[in-house]
């Protein structure tokens, strides 16, 4: 709770005292809450040793002989408008808060601070995406009613979606400001949080439904290191597959390490990373779906191969063709074998870096070849 | 400390520190704490209620630093309470004491 917010609920508390009275009062506590913050306090806990709000403007009412349960009444019966009228001021106190300390930071910091909310809105916008997936999914889903109920229903879906995309878009905004008006916050942790709950998703999520995978995956590449071992000869399939597990178990540790830091750090910061987690699914989703064309031409292209084949059987010279095939198919397998232990495999970046370890890979073998 | 001694005896501490000298909400916050370790949220409508029982009265006066802060000023009456309270205290105390030790 920040010293504006604190200070609107006490004084909505005290509504029945005179406005002299109630000035008076809410001065002290300002005053007191700035003595604490200059001795070297927080603001926020400076504020929490006033302990619950309530309590404490029951405590003051009684040094006025004034009956609370009476207060508390009236302020149950208070009229609709006057309740969300109280809802809007403490909405604009807290604008107002975050406006003031955003005027206190230096240039520099504003630039960081732009600067993060440029990659907060590029994240947004990429949220985007999935959202239009689902508009376009929920169409053709639809598409086998007939005329007018098809419009209807997938206007109403489409309109949902909406809506809940841009309840995510306002309230993370309005959170990310919150968190820069905590001054003592360090704001990268609410981007890391989102950039971490990407990865993090796949983390648990593999924890989840591939454990045995994983085991599995693990169990292979320690055979193999171990057979390597025993060989000793140096065979570079193996040096670089144990390198890779080596490489591997590090990246994890460090991982979970920073994991549990993260979570330490953001015990409210679960907004964040839910928003991050849906976006990881997403994602997930959508290489999912993409992958389903490439397994696909795979597939047809091995096919074509043993047709090929049994051309060659039966006496037609049909080489070029079955080396193109040969080579294409290899190829898919290898790019699905890369993309699938990228999403499930026990290494938890996706695609991209995928991509990255498998040249790092490339050039490992390189090394060794050198080496050897 | 069991909070309900605490809220007995805080009156008593609170009326002795001003009856020292004049002191404004903070001050005599961190002059409380050093006795009775307790929060703001009950010593300033303890203040609020001693003032308006005119045991307090209030001044307003200029500080170096910051807006002018609020000073507690202990009244003739507030000195006829505080004697009262104090000689209350002790009596109590005398008497909780003495049965501690025949219980002994």
């Amino acid at each position: 709770m920040t010293k504006q917010e604190f200070l609107s609920r006490l004084c909505a508390r005290l509504e029945v005292l005179s406005k002299k009275e109630r000035d008076d009062i809410i001065e002290e506590y300002s005053q007191h809450i700035d003595m604490k913050v200059e001795s070297g306090m927080k603001e926020e806990d400076a504020i929490n040793d006033f302990g619950d709000v309530d309590a404490l403007a029951d405590e003051i009412l009684e040094a006025y002989n004034l009956n609370t349960d009476y207060v508390k009444d009236r302020e149950k019966h208070k009229p609709f408008e006057k309740r969300v009228a109280d809802k809007v001021s403490g909405f604009a106190d807290t604008v107002s808060s975050i406006a003031d300390s955003i005027s206190k930071k230096s240039g520099k910091q504003i630039l960081s601070i732009i600067v993060k909310f440029v990659i907060l809105v590029i994240i947004l916008l990429l949220l985007r995406i999935p959202v239009n997936v689902l508009v376009g999914l929920s169409i053709t889903l639809f598409a086998f009613l007939p005329g007018y109920m098809e419009a209807v229903i997938t206007g109403i879906i489409s309109v949902l979606i909406n809506l809940i995309y841009l309840a995510v878009v306002c309230y993370s905004i309005y959170y990310f400001f919150k968190r820069i008006a905590n001054e003592d916050y360090d704001v990268s942790d609410d981007i890391n949080a989102f950039a971490k709950g990407v990865a993090d998703e796949s983390i648990s999520d593999d924890k989840n439904d591939n454990d045995w995978d994983n085991e599995d995956l693990r169990e292979d590449t320690k055979k193999k290191t171990e057979k390597k071992e025993s060989k000793n000869n140096g065979f570079h399939g193996f040096t670089w597959e144990k390198r890779k597990s080596d490489k591997n178990e590090s990246q994890d540790f460090s991982y979970k390490d920073n994991r549990r830091e993260n979570r330490k750090k953001r015990n409210d910061g679960s907004i964040a990373h839910t928003l991050g987690s849906i976006v990881g699914i997403i994602l997930k989703i959508i290489v999912i779906i993409f992958m389903i064309p490439v397994i696909a031409f795979g597939l047809c292209l091995v096919a074509g191969l043993g047709v090929s084949l049994a051309l060659l059987i039966k006496g037609f010279a049909v080489f070029g063709i079955m080396l193109i095939a040969l080579g294409a198919s290899l190829c898919l397998m290898a790019f699905v074998w890369a993309v699938f232990k990228a999403i499930f495999g026990k290494k938890n970046t996706p695609a991209p870096s995928a991509a990255s370890a498998s040249a790092s890979s490339h050039t490992d073998n390189a090394s060794d070849n050198g080496e050897v | 400390m069991n909070t309900q001694f605490k809220k007995g005896v805080l009156e008593l501490v609170v009326l002795l520190s001003v009856a020292k000298r004049d002191m404004y909400g903070y001050e005599l916050v961190n002059e409380v704490s050093k006795v009775i370790d307790v929060n703001e949220g009950t010593i300033y409508p303890l203040l609020k209620r001693l003032t308006n029982e005119r045991y307090f009265e209030t001044y307003l006066k200029e500080s170096t630093e910051g807006p002018p802060r609020k000073y507690y000023h202990l009244t003739p009456s507030g000195q006829i309470y505080k004697e009262d309270l104090k000689s209350e205290w002790l009596k109590f105390h005398k008497k909780v004491d003495e049965f501690i030790k025949s219980d002994t």
